[in-house]
């Protein structure tokens, strides 16, 4: 009953693995279809060496690592402020899922028109107030924080979600000893709630992290990596290598890169996902 | 109908556990044989082994003269009562009695006339179009039971199908089984860890430690000849009485009380050597009888259950407990420790014992049992 | 701080949260919602009159009807082959143990992992060669992949909860696997296996990154024909705005619907929520 699970995702894996291998030491360039070939490892060495590549590896880096921050702090705040009863909480948990649900197309469009410097939802709110308004994702600056913004708009919810259902899986026993030792809410807090819960922020960190790395959608329809390449991500970079440019086996080795780090960062937390199953 | 031989089974887990030993049990056709033993000793693994849900490590399991080993579960034609029941929780009590004969494709009238018939004689019918989860858990222990009868599978395997149930619905449901037993006289392995069931019910009892099998005997066999000092402590309740010992030409010496022993029954080995003595509880009485002996005891404690009473007076010799030599630390226990131990006898309801008075009591050596206290093997089985 | 302060603070800072995080729906509703001149008088879009008209444009193009259409069928059938593939692998894993499961459990994990376009090239060649570009099929296909580590480890932690006891006790009724899984195991878990579904058919809905590179010409799904409309300059971000959320709106019913199964099923069985 497992194989064509087992076949299915072979092919998903194996194939474009192999296949990508097979491009990135090939000269496979659409715009230039007759200089095919073996290349070597050219193919990696020219990403690498690339402008666009260390740019757009620290650009992910530095989303992935403040989106996810910020995520966890907020989120975990909320899921605290969430976690003792309290009327109405359900309308808020309800709430909560729209976000990360929804389609992220539409999303990005609804905020690429709040960010709109004129006219765009947030500076008519600052003009409003009598604020200055700013230039959000058309300047170089603010681009790449206006995505965080997005992402963490979207997807804070779902940390919230996460975490509160692990601050209520939590033995009150802990919290009631901790309390009879004389610890006030913050101390419980730090000392015994975070310290539970902490495969469960790991869970959180390696999901979000993946999916950072991943995001793709609102990046192309807010900025499409702009202005200039301020927020050009290894995904976007890929994209545009591939598609735009047509070069597939420099993609290709971008591609491989790509996978690598994703598994060398995630094979860790996958196991111990993976291995404790025995909960029941 | 089956016969069930169990030949040199052993179950080790993954993890390594050892949880089945070298066991070899035979189940005769229409007999119903208890399994029982403390937690954890391998009887839901051996059941299990049985019924095929769980791989035979090493040894055969033979069901009418056929090798069943590889045979799965499906095709075994045994029905099992789990100690959860594992009701199908989303059919009706109906659905769940046919599941199996439908599975079958059984014809339809007989299939009703099967389920019909086990609902009456479970007394279900009023429950036929309910689901588990509006049952109470002695109805649930019928629906299973029910499941378990309408498919008149060739044995019946039950796993502690008791043991969630309060003790009054326990009591009940135990005479219900014996009923049943009566009348359908189907082959049964039945695992508990109560031994008023393991009594009650079984032709025959298979007392498990550890993954082995310590004694298969009848109830009365069981209790009245206890190979081991493990059987002899596990069975009987108030449990049996144990202290040290020691055998002086032909005498059995406890403390300062002294026991004529026929000359027939003393093993020639164990002259001058030190033995474990067990007396059950009720084989001290409140009247001497023929060759009794007499001890004066100082009653400490009285217990009364009402129409008999729990008296605990100490005795001037070295406690020894079952367990520690049924693990082997029986020498050790032997040479050291305390000479001052408690008994428990259990007495007439008219005895006029009371805490701190002294009364007679009467032993017949013949029913005091004698424990090797190295190996905790019997040197010679009590018995009136 | 006595508890009814504290509790007044919790509510307060929630509620602002709340606030923020619903405004910008609220505020696209809002410009779905605003007659379409408004951009051109520089109205605050709150203050704008309220009209349908937008919507009505939106239900009357074609175009983006047609992708609401393709985007429907090729999440129906995609959730259809996830559910036939996954669920039976699900089943094993989470009642069987055998050697190599944790592995094997790994690398279905780590497929989740990819970046799209890590995959997507290899598929484009492949694809181009056998000329199913641009077509229903491929997008099915990949929706499909897409989706099977997330179905499989949420039916996964479904069947994980079911009690063993009545899966072997059906196996002693006489009932090989296939049967145990689709009459005992199955019905137990059709919550899960609903909640399953949605959001296997909501990922494919929201799906983007293939549906543009694999198809997008002649095959559009509702996000493609959506990022379609801003090439154009001319439009009407009112109607862009109706449009996106004709796109949420289905969504954002099957979340409400799933909602117990969704965080579940988001974090892969690692929350029982
Ligand atoms: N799946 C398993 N993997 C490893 N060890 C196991 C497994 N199942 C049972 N064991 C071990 O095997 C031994 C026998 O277990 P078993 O369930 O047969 O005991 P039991 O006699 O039925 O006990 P109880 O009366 O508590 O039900 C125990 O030590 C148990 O820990
Ligand atoms: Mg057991």
């Amino acid at each position: 009953m497992l194989a064509p699970m087992v076949v299915v995702l072979a092919a998903l894996t194996i194939y474009p693995f192999l296949a990508n291998l097979w491009y990135s030491i090939r000269a496979v360039d659409l715009t230039q279809p007759f200089k095919q070939g073996f290349v070597g490892l050219r193919n990696f060495t020219s990403v690498v060496t690339g402008s666009g590549f260390l740019h757009s590896l620290t650009v992910t880096i530095v989303f992935v690592v403040v989106a996810l921050a910020l995520q966890l702090v907020i989120g975990f705040l909320v899921a605290l402020a969430l976690w003792r009863p309290l009327r109405g909480s359900r309308i808020f948990t309800t709430l909560l899922i729209l976000p990360f649900g929804l389609t992220p197309v539409a999303l990005a469009l609804a905020w690429r028109l709040l960010f709109n410097p004129s006219g765009g939802g947030i500076n008519v709110l600052l003009a409003h107030f009598g604020l200055p308004t700013l230039d959000w994702t058309a300047s170089d600056a603010l681009a790449l924080p206006s995505l965080i913004i997005v992402d963490t708009w979207q997807w804070t919810p779902f940390v919230v979600l996460i975490l509160l259902a692990g601050l209520m899986a939590l033995p009150k026993e802990a919290f009631e000893a901790a309390a009879v030792e004389g610890a006030g809410f913050w101390r419980s807090v730090f000392y015994v709630a975070l310290p539970l819960l902490r495969p469960l922020i790991l869970v959180v960190v390696l999901f979000r992290g993946i999916d950072l790395f991943r995001t793709f959608d609102t990046f192309w329809v807010i900025t499409a990596g702009g202005p200039g390449n301020a927020t050009e991500t290894l995904n976007v970079l890929l994209y545009r290598t591939a598609f735009q440019n047509l070069n597939f086996g420099r993609a290709a080795a971008l591609a491989l890169i790509m996978l690598v780090i994703v598994l060398v960062v995630s094979q860790p937390i996958t196991k111990r996902i993976v291995s404790p199953r025995e909960r029941r | 109908m089956a016969s069930i031989s169990i030949e040199n089974v052993s179950k080790r887990y993954a993890d390594g556990a050892l949880a089945v030993n070298h066991v070899s049990l035979d189940v005769a056709d229409g007999e119903f044989v208890v399994l029982v033993g403390p937690s954890g000793c391998g009887k839901s693994t051996l059941l299990r082994m049985i019924a095929g849900l769980e791989e035979i490590s090493d040894g055969r399991i033979v069901v009418n003269g056929k090798v069943v080993n590889e045979l799965p579960a499906k095709d075994r034609d045994i029905a099992m009562v789990f100690q959860t029941y594992a009701l199908f929780p989303h059919m009706t009590v109906e659905r769940n009695l046919s599941f199996g004969l439908r599975l079958r494709g059984t014809p339809r009238a007989e299939t009703e006339r099967r389920v019909r018939e086990a609902a009456a004689l479970l007394r279900l019918e009023p429950l036929m179009t309910r689901r588990p989860g509006q049952l109470s858990g002695g109805q649930r222990q019928r629906v299973a039971i029910g499941r378990a009868l309408v498919r008149e599978p060739a044995a019946f395997l039950m796993d502690e199908p008791l043991s969630n149930l309060d003790a009054k619905l326990r009591v009940h449901m135990r005479t219900e089984f014996a009923r049943l037993r009566e009348r359908l006289h189907t082959t049964t392995v039945y695992v508990t860890h109560d031994q008023v069931e393991a009594m009650t019910l079984g032709d025959r009892v298979c007392v498990m430690r550890d993954g082995l099998v310590q004694q298969v005997d009848t109830p009365e066999q069981l209790f009245l000849r206890p190979r081991n000092i493990f059987v002899a402590g596990f069975i009987g309740s108030p449990e049996m009485n144990f202290a040290a010992g020691r055998i002086e030409n032909g005498e059995l010496r406890l403390g300062s009380l002294r026991f004529p022993l026929p000359a027939a029954a003393v093993p020639a080995a164990s002259e001058g050597k030190p033995v474990v003595v067990g007396l059950r509880p009720s084989d001290i009485r409140e009247v001497p009888g023929k060759d009794t002996v007499e001890m004066r005891v100082q009653v400490e404690l009285v217990e009364r259950l009402g129409s008999e009473i729990l008296a605990v007076f100490p005795v001037d010799a070295t406690g020894v407990s079952a367990d520690s030599v049924a693990a082997g630390d029986g020498a050790a226990i032997m040479a050291g420790g305390e000479s001052r131990t408690s008994f428990t006898a259990r007495l007439d309801a008219s005895t006029p014992a009371a805490a701190g008075r002294p009364i007679p009591l009467h032993v017949n050596p013949a029913a005091i049992h004698l424990f090797d206290p190295a190996t905790g093997m019997a040197l010679r089985q009590g018995g009136t | 701080m006595s508890p009814a302060t504290g509790r007044l603070l919790r509510t307060v800072f929630l509620t602002l949260f709340c606030i923020v995080w619903v405004a910008p729906l609220f505020y696209t509703l809002r410009v779905a919602l605003a007659d379409p001149i408004y951009a051109q008088s520089g109205t605050p879009p709150l203050l704008a009159a309220i009209t349908f008209e937008n919507f009505a444009g939106v239900f009357a193009n074609a175009e983006f009807m047609g992708a609401l259409l393709n985007s429907l069928i090729i999440g129906v059938a995609s959730t259809i082959l996830v559910l036939i593939i996954a669920v039976p692998a699900a089943f094993v894993c989470a009642t069987f143990e055998f050697r190599g499961r944790a592995n094997l459990e790994a690398w279905i994990l780590s497929t989740r992992m990819l970046p799209a376009f890590v995959v997507v090239l290899p598929y484009f060649i492949l694809f181009r060669s056998v000329q199913l570009l641009d077509t229903m099929l491929v997008l099915i296909i990949m929706h499909t992949v897409i989706s099977l580590a997330l179905a499989f480890f949420m039916l996964r932690s479904f069947f994980a909860d079911i009690p063993k006891e009545t899966l072997e006790a059906a196996n002693l009724e006489g009932a090989g696997h296939l049967t145990t899984l689709l009459r005992v195991a199955l019905p137990q878990v059709r919550g899960g296996l609903i909640a399953t579904a949605i959001l296997v058919f909501i990922f494919s809905w929201n799906e983007l990154a293939f549906s543009f590179t694999l198809a997008g010409g002649a095959v559009k799904t509702g996000p493609v024909a959506i990022l379609g409309f801003i090439a154009f300059q001319n439009v009407q971000v009112a109607g862009l705005m109706a449009a996106a959320n004709l796109l949420i709106a289905p969504i954002a019913i099957l979340l409400i619907v799933a909602q117990k199964g969704l965080i579940r099923g988001l974090s892969f069985g690692a929350v029982r929520a």
